[in-house]
Protein backbone atom coordinates (compact mmCIF):
# COMPACT_ATOMS: atom_id res chain seq x y z
CA UNK A 1 0.00 0.00 0.00
CA UNK A 2 1.30 3.45 -0.88
CA UNK A 3 0.99 5.37 2.36
CA UNK A 4 1.70 8.70 0.75
CA UNK A 5 -1.50 8.31 -1.21
CA UNK A 6 -3.72 6.56 1.32
CA UNK A 7 -4.81 7.73 4.71
CA UNK A 8 -6.08 5.45 7.45
CA UNK A 9 -9.50 6.56 8.62
CA UNK A 10 -11.17 3.73 10.47
CA UNK A 11 -11.18 0.12 11.49
CA UNK A 12 -13.95 -2.41 11.15
CA UNK A 13 -14.51 -6.01 12.06
CA UNK A 14 -14.42 -7.87 8.78
CA UNK A 15 -15.32 -10.97 6.91
CA UNK A 16 -12.85 -12.36 4.41
CA UNK A 17 -14.03 -13.70 1.04
CA UNK A 18 -12.24 -15.29 -1.89
CA UNK A 19 -13.68 -14.92 -5.37
CA UNK A 20 -15.65 -18.03 -6.31
CA UNK A 21 -15.46 -19.47 -2.79
CA UNK A 22 -17.50 -17.08 -0.72
CA UNK A 23 -16.82 -16.66 2.96
CA UNK A 24 -13.48 -18.12 4.05
CA UNK A 25 -12.99 -16.45 7.43
CA UNK A 26 -14.05 -13.67 9.72
CA UNK A 27 -13.09 -11.75 12.81
CA UNK A 28 -10.38 -9.37 13.90
CA UNK A 29 -10.19 -5.77 12.89
CA UNK A 30 -9.35 -4.62 9.41
CA UNK A 31 -7.49 -1.35 9.18
CA UNK A 32 -8.23 0.22 5.87
CA UNK A 33 -7.51 3.34 3.98
CA UNK A 34 -9.37 6.05 2.17
CA UNK A 35 -8.15 8.31 -0.57
CA UNK A 36 -9.49 11.78 0.20
CA UNK A 37 -8.54 13.16 -3.20
CA UNK A 38 -10.43 10.33 -4.85
CA UNK A 39 -13.47 11.08 -2.75
CA UNK A 40 -13.32 14.72 -3.69
CA UNK A 41 -12.92 13.95 -7.39
CA UNK A 42 -15.72 11.41 -7.47
CA UNK A 43 -18.17 13.18 -5.20
CA UNK A 44 -19.81 9.97 -3.95
CA UNK A 45 -16.41 8.55 -3.25
CA UNK A 46 -14.49 5.37 -3.74
CA UNK A 47 -12.78 3.31 -1.14
CA UNK A 48 -10.00 0.86 -1.91
CA UNK A 49 -9.46 -2.02 0.41
CA UNK A 50 -6.59 -4.47 0.31
CA UNK A 51 -5.84 -7.33 2.61
CA UNK A 52 -2.39 -6.10 3.59
CA UNK A 53 -0.42 -8.37 1.30
CA UNK A 54 -2.21 -11.70 1.69
CA UNK A 55 -4.14 -13.45 -1.02
CA UNK A 56 -7.63 -12.86 0.31
CA UNK A 57 -10.00 -10.27 -0.90
CA UNK A 58 -11.45 -8.56 2.12
CA UNK A 59 -14.90 -7.22 2.58
CA UNK A 60 -15.58 -4.85 5.43
CA UNK A 61 -18.73 -5.56 7.41
CA UNK A 62 -18.75 -1.95 8.56
CA UNK A 63 -18.63 -0.71 5.00
CA UNK A 64 -21.51 -2.99 4.05
CA UNK A 65 -23.55 -1.41 6.80
CA UNK A 66 -22.67 1.97 5.40
CA UNK A 67 -24.28 0.95 2.12
CA UNK A 68 -21.14 0.47 0.04
CA UNK A 69 -20.98 -2.13 -2.72
CA UNK A 70 -17.80 -4.05 -3.44
CA UNK A 71 -16.28 -4.81 -6.86
CA UNK A 72 -13.05 -6.75 -7.31
CA UNK A 73 -10.12 -5.36 -9.29
CA UNK A 74 -7.20 -7.74 -9.03
CA UNK A 75 -6.36 -8.01 -5.35
CA UNK A 76 -8.15 -4.79 -4.51
CA UNK A 77 -11.78 -4.27 -3.78
CA UNK A 78 -13.32 -1.05 -4.95
CA UNK A 79 -16.27 0.06 -2.85
CA UNK A 80 -18.80 2.37 -4.43
CA UNK A 81 -22.04 4.11 -3.77
CA UNK A 82 -22.21 4.28 0.02
CA UNK A 83 -23.49 7.09 2.14
CA UNK A 84 -21.13 9.97 2.71
CA UNK A 85 -21.78 13.20 4.56
CA UNK A 86 -21.00 16.18 2.36
CA UNK A 87 -18.53 18.09 4.52
CA UNK A 88 -15.01 17.05 5.38
CA UNK A 89 -15.79 17.48 9.07
CA UNK A 90 -18.89 15.32 8.72
CA UNK A 91 -16.85 12.58 7.07
CA UNK A 92 -14.31 12.78 9.87
CA UNK A 93 -17.00 12.46 12.54
CA UNK A 94 -18.60 9.44 10.85
CA UNK A 95 -15.22 7.76 10.42
CA UNK A 96 -14.51 8.43 14.08
CA UNK A 97 -17.86 6.85 14.98
CA UNK A 98 -17.02 3.71 13.03
CA UNK A 99 -13.60 3.54 14.66
CA UNK A 100 -15.14 3.83 18.12
CA UNK A 101 -17.68 1.14 17.25
CA UNK A 102 -14.86 -1.15 16.18
CA UNK A 103 -13.18 -0.48 19.52
CA UNK A 104 -16.47 -1.34 21.26
CA UNK A 105 -16.63 -4.69 19.48
CA UNK A 106 -13.01 -5.40 20.37
CA UNK A 107 -13.83 -4.76 24.02
CA UNK A 108 -16.87 -7.00 23.80
CA UNK A 109 -14.57 -9.71 22.51
CA UNK A 110 -12.41 -9.18 25.61
CA UNK A 111 -15.42 -9.45 27.90
CA UNK A 112 -15.22 -5.77 28.91
CA UNK A 113 -18.89 -4.90 28.59
CA UNK A 114 -18.78 -1.67 30.61
CA UNK A 115 -16.02 -0.20 28.46
CA UNK A 116 -17.66 -1.50 25.30
CA UNK A 117 -20.85 0.30 26.31
CA UNK A 118 -19.06 3.60 26.66
CA UNK A 119 -17.27 3.22 23.32
CA UNK A 120 -20.59 2.45 21.64
CA UNK A 121 -22.12 5.49 23.30
CA UNK A 122 -19.24 7.65 22.04
CA UNK A 123 -19.82 6.23 18.56
CA UNK A 124 -23.51 7.09 18.85
CA UNK A 125 -22.71 10.65 19.84
CA UNK A 126 -20.16 11.21 17.08
CA UNK A 127 -22.53 9.87 14.41
CA UNK A 128 -25.33 12.04 15.78
CA UNK A 129 -23.07 15.09 15.80
CA UNK A 130 -22.24 14.43 12.15
CA UNK A 131 -25.92 14.22 11.29
CA UNK A 132 -26.73 17.45 13.11
CA UNK A 133 -23.76 19.20 11.51
CA UNK A 134 -24.86 18.21 8.03
CA UNK A 135 -28.49 19.17 8.62
CA UNK A 136 -27.99 22.43 10.52
CA UNK A 137 -24.48 23.59 9.70
CA UNK A 138 -23.59 23.63 13.40
CA UNK A 139 -21.62 20.93 15.19
CA UNK A 140 -22.80 20.34 18.77
CA UNK A 141 -20.12 21.02 21.36
CA UNK A 142 -21.96 19.59 24.37
CA UNK A 143 -24.00 16.45 24.85
CA UNK A 144 -27.04 18.57 25.72
CA UNK A 145 -26.77 20.21 22.29
CA UNK A 146 -26.53 16.81 20.63
CA UNK A 147 -29.59 15.69 22.57
CA UNK A 148 -31.67 18.75 21.71
CA UNK A 149 -30.48 18.62 18.09
CA UNK A 150 -31.57 15.02 17.50
CA UNK A 151 -34.77 15.73 19.41
CA UNK A 152 -35.61 18.61 17.08
CA UNK A 153 -34.76 16.47 14.06
CA UNK A 154 -36.86 13.62 15.43
CA UNK A 155 -39.93 15.80 15.25
CA UNK A 156 -39.62 16.10 11.48
CA UNK A 157 -40.56 12.53 10.48
CA UNK A 158 -41.16 9.01 11.76
CA UNK A 159 -37.79 7.87 10.40
CA UNK A 160 -35.99 10.66 12.23
CA UNK A 161 -38.00 9.94 15.36
CA UNK A 162 -36.55 6.42 15.31
CA UNK A 163 -33.06 7.89 15.46
CA UNK A 164 -34.06 10.06 18.39
CA UNK A 165 -35.56 7.18 20.40
CA UNK A 166 -32.52 5.01 19.73
CA UNK A 167 -30.23 7.90 20.76
CA UNK A 168 -32.23 8.24 23.98
CA UNK A 169 -31.97 4.52 24.70
CA UNK A 170 -28.21 4.60 24.21
CA UNK A 171 -27.53 7.60 26.41
CA UNK A 172 -29.64 6.04 29.13
CA UNK A 173 -28.57 2.41 28.96
CA UNK A 174 -25.01 2.50 27.60
CA UNK A 175 -23.73 5.77 29.06
CA UNK A 176 -25.65 6.43 32.24
CA UNK A 177 -26.72 3.02 33.52
CA UNK A 178 -23.88 0.79 32.34
CA UNK A 179 -20.80 3.00 32.17
CA UNK A 180 -21.48 5.54 34.91
CA UNK A 181 -23.43 3.41 37.36
CA UNK A 182 -21.72 0.14 36.49
CA UNK A 183 -25.10 -1.56 36.13
CA UNK A 184 -24.75 -3.42 32.84
CA UNK A 185 -27.83 -5.59 33.33
CA UNK A 186 -29.33 -7.41 31.59
CA UNK A 187 -26.01 -8.13 29.93
CA UNK A 188 -27.51 -9.57 26.75
CA UNK A 189 -29.61 -6.41 26.30
CA UNK A 190 -26.61 -4.11 26.78
CA UNK A 191 -24.57 -6.32 24.46
CA UNK A 192 -27.23 -6.16 21.76
CA UNK A 193 -27.29 -2.37 22.08
CA UNK A 194 -23.54 -2.29 21.51
CA UNK A 195 -23.83 -4.46 18.39
CA UNK A 196 -26.85 -2.54 17.06
CA UNK A 197 -24.99 0.74 17.33
CA UNK A 198 -23.57 -0.13 13.92
CA UNK A 199 -27.10 0.15 12.51
CA UNK A 200 -27.54 3.49 14.26
CA UNK A 201 -24.33 4.87 12.75
CA UNK A 202 -25.33 3.65 9.30
CA UNK A 203 -28.78 5.22 9.58
CA UNK A 204 -27.39 8.49 10.94
CA UNK A 205 -24.90 8.59 8.10
CA UNK A 206 -27.58 7.97 5.50
CA UNK A 207 -29.72 10.69 7.07
CA UNK A 208 -26.76 13.06 6.86
CA UNK A 209 -26.22 12.35 3.17
CA UNK A 210 -28.24 14.73 1.03
CA UNK A 211 -28.50 12.16 -1.77
CA UNK A 212 -29.59 9.24 0.42
CA UNK A 213 -31.57 11.11 3.02
CA UNK A 214 -33.88 8.70 4.82
CA UNK A 215 -35.52 11.12 7.18
CA UNK B 1 -57.34 -2.57 38.57
CA UNK B 2 -54.05 -3.63 40.09
CA UNK B 3 -53.90 -6.75 42.22
CA UNK B 4 -52.23 -5.29 45.30
CA UNK B 5 -53.49 -2.50 47.50
CA UNK B 6 -50.02 -0.93 47.52
CA UNK B 7 -49.96 -0.99 43.73
CA UNK B 8 -53.29 0.82 43.61
CA UNK B 9 -51.98 3.50 46.00
CA UNK B 10 -48.92 4.03 43.82
CA UNK B 11 -51.03 4.33 40.72
CA UNK B 12 -53.30 6.86 42.43
CA UNK B 13 -50.18 8.85 43.33
CA UNK B 14 -49.14 8.73 39.70
CA UNK B 15 -52.46 10.22 38.59
CA UNK B 16 -52.17 12.90 41.27
CA UNK B 17 -48.74 13.92 40.00
CA UNK B 18 -50.06 13.89 36.45
CA UNK B 19 -52.89 16.30 37.34
CA UNK B 20 -50.35 18.61 38.99
CA UNK B 21 -48.14 18.43 35.90
CA UNK B 22 -50.96 19.44 33.56
CA UNK B 23 -51.99 22.28 35.89
CA UNK B 24 -48.40 23.59 35.95
CA UNK B 25 -48.18 23.27 32.20
CA UNK B 26 -51.35 25.29 31.78
CA UNK B 27 -49.76 28.00 33.96
CA UNK B 28 -46.72 28.03 31.66
CA UNK B 29 -44.28 26.44 34.14
CA UNK B 30 -42.85 23.87 31.77
CA UNK B 31 -39.86 22.85 33.87
CA UNK B 32 -41.87 22.16 37.04
CA UNK B 33 -44.50 20.41 34.97
CA UNK B 34 -41.79 18.13 33.54
CA UNK B 35 -40.65 17.30 37.07
CA UNK B 36 -44.18 16.34 38.11
CA UNK B 37 -44.74 14.30 34.96
CA UNK B 38 -41.55 12.41 35.72
CA UNK B 39 -42.78 11.73 39.27
CA UNK B 40 -46.00 10.39 37.76
CA UNK B 41 -44.00 8.15 35.41
CA UNK B 42 -41.80 6.88 38.22
CA UNK B 43 -44.80 6.03 40.44
CA UNK B 44 -46.57 4.21 37.63
CA UNK B 45 -43.39 2.32 36.75
CA UNK B 46 -42.86 1.35 40.38
CA UNK B 47 -46.43 0.03 40.53
CA UNK B 48 -45.81 -2.04 37.40
CA UNK B 49 -42.62 -3.50 38.90
CA UNK B 50 -44.37 -4.27 42.19
CA UNK B 51 -47.18 -6.11 40.43
CA UNK B 52 -44.88 -8.12 38.20
CA UNK B 53 -42.05 -8.90 40.61
CA UNK B 54 -43.49 -8.46 44.10
CA UNK B 55 -40.77 -5.96 44.96
CA UNK B 56 -41.15 -2.26 45.68
CA UNK B 57 -37.97 -0.50 44.62
CA UNK B 58 -36.86 2.69 46.35
CA UNK B 59 -34.07 3.89 44.09
CA UNK B 60 -34.53 5.26 40.57
CA UNK B 61 -31.38 3.51 39.37
CA UNK B 62 -32.84 0.19 40.54
CA UNK B 63 -36.12 0.98 38.81
CA UNK B 64 -34.26 1.76 35.60
CA UNK B 65 -32.37 -1.54 35.70
CA UNK B 66 -35.53 -3.51 36.52
CA UNK B 67 -37.32 -1.93 33.56
CA UNK B 68 -34.41 -3.18 31.48
CA UNK B 69 -35.03 -6.71 32.68
CA UNK B 70 -38.78 -6.46 32.13
CA UNK B 71 -38.09 -5.33 28.58
CA UNK B 72 -36.66 -8.78 27.88
CA UNK B 73 -40.01 -10.45 28.54
CA UNK B 74 -42.16 -9.23 25.65
CA UNK B 75 -42.32 -6.76 22.80
CA UNK B 76 -44.85 -4.69 24.70
CA UNK B 77 -42.51 -4.44 27.68
CA UNK B 78 -39.58 -3.64 25.39
CA UNK B 79 -41.61 -0.76 23.95
CA UNK B 80 -42.44 0.33 27.47
CA UNK B 81 -38.72 0.29 28.32
CA UNK B 82 -38.09 2.69 25.42
CA UNK B 83 -40.84 4.97 26.71
CA UNK B 84 -39.38 4.84 30.21
CA UNK B 85 -35.99 5.94 28.89
CA UNK B 86 -37.64 8.86 27.13
CA UNK B 87 -39.64 9.91 30.18
CA UNK B 88 -36.59 9.80 32.46
CA UNK B 89 -34.14 11.29 30.02
CA UNK B 90 -36.28 14.03 28.55
CA UNK B 91 -38.59 15.07 31.38
CA UNK B 92 -36.28 14.52 34.33
CA UNK B 93 -32.72 14.72 32.99
CA UNK B 94 -32.89 17.27 30.22
CA UNK B 95 -35.81 19.49 31.22
CA UNK B 96 -36.19 19.37 35.01
CA UNK B 97 -32.57 18.86 36.09
CA UNK B 98 -30.63 20.58 33.31
CA UNK B 99 -33.27 23.13 32.33
CA UNK B 100 -33.03 22.19 28.65
CA UNK B 101 -36.73 22.13 27.78
CA UNK B 102 -36.46 22.89 24.07
CA UNK B 103 -38.27 22.36 21.79
CA UNK B 104 -40.98 23.44 24.25
CA UNK B 105 -43.80 21.82 22.27
CA UNK B 106 -41.91 18.52 22.39
CA UNK B 107 -41.76 18.54 26.18
CA UNK B 108 -45.33 19.76 26.48
CA UNK B 109 -46.44 16.78 24.39
CA UNK B 110 -44.45 14.41 26.56
CA UNK B 111 -46.00 15.89 29.71
CA UNK B 112 -49.56 15.64 28.42
CA UNK B 113 -48.84 12.20 26.94
CA UNK B 114 -47.77 10.88 30.33
CA UNK B 115 -51.41 9.84 30.87
CA UNK B 116 -51.00 7.16 28.20
CA UNK B 117 -47.73 6.08 29.85
CA UNK B 118 -49.54 5.57 33.16
CA UNK B 119 -52.34 3.65 31.45
CA UNK B 120 -49.82 1.45 29.66
CA UNK B 121 -48.05 0.72 32.95
CA UNK B 122 -51.38 -0.27 34.48
CA UNK B 123 -52.26 -2.47 31.50
CA UNK B 124 -48.90 -4.26 31.60
CA UNK B 125 -49.16 -4.72 35.36
CA UNK B 126 -52.45 -6.56 35.06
Amino acid sequence: MDNSWYEKIASFPFVAMREGEGLVGQGGVLRFAQNDRGLAQNDRGLLRITDGGGSLAVFSAGAALMGWRGRMRGREMMLEGGAMPVSERGRYLIADAWGLQADALEMLGQGRLRNAAEKAWCATKRATDALILERTGREPTRTSQTSSGIKALGRQSVACESLWTRFRTRIQRLHSQCFYDGRCDPADFITSLVYDTADYIGDAEAAADELRRNC
Amino acid sequence: MLATERGQVMLAEAWGFYDEAVALLDKGDLREAAGRAWCASERATSALILERTGRELQCVREICVQVGFLGQESEALAAFRTRYDIQEGELYGDCFIDGHCEPEEHHAELIRGTDSYIREAERLAG
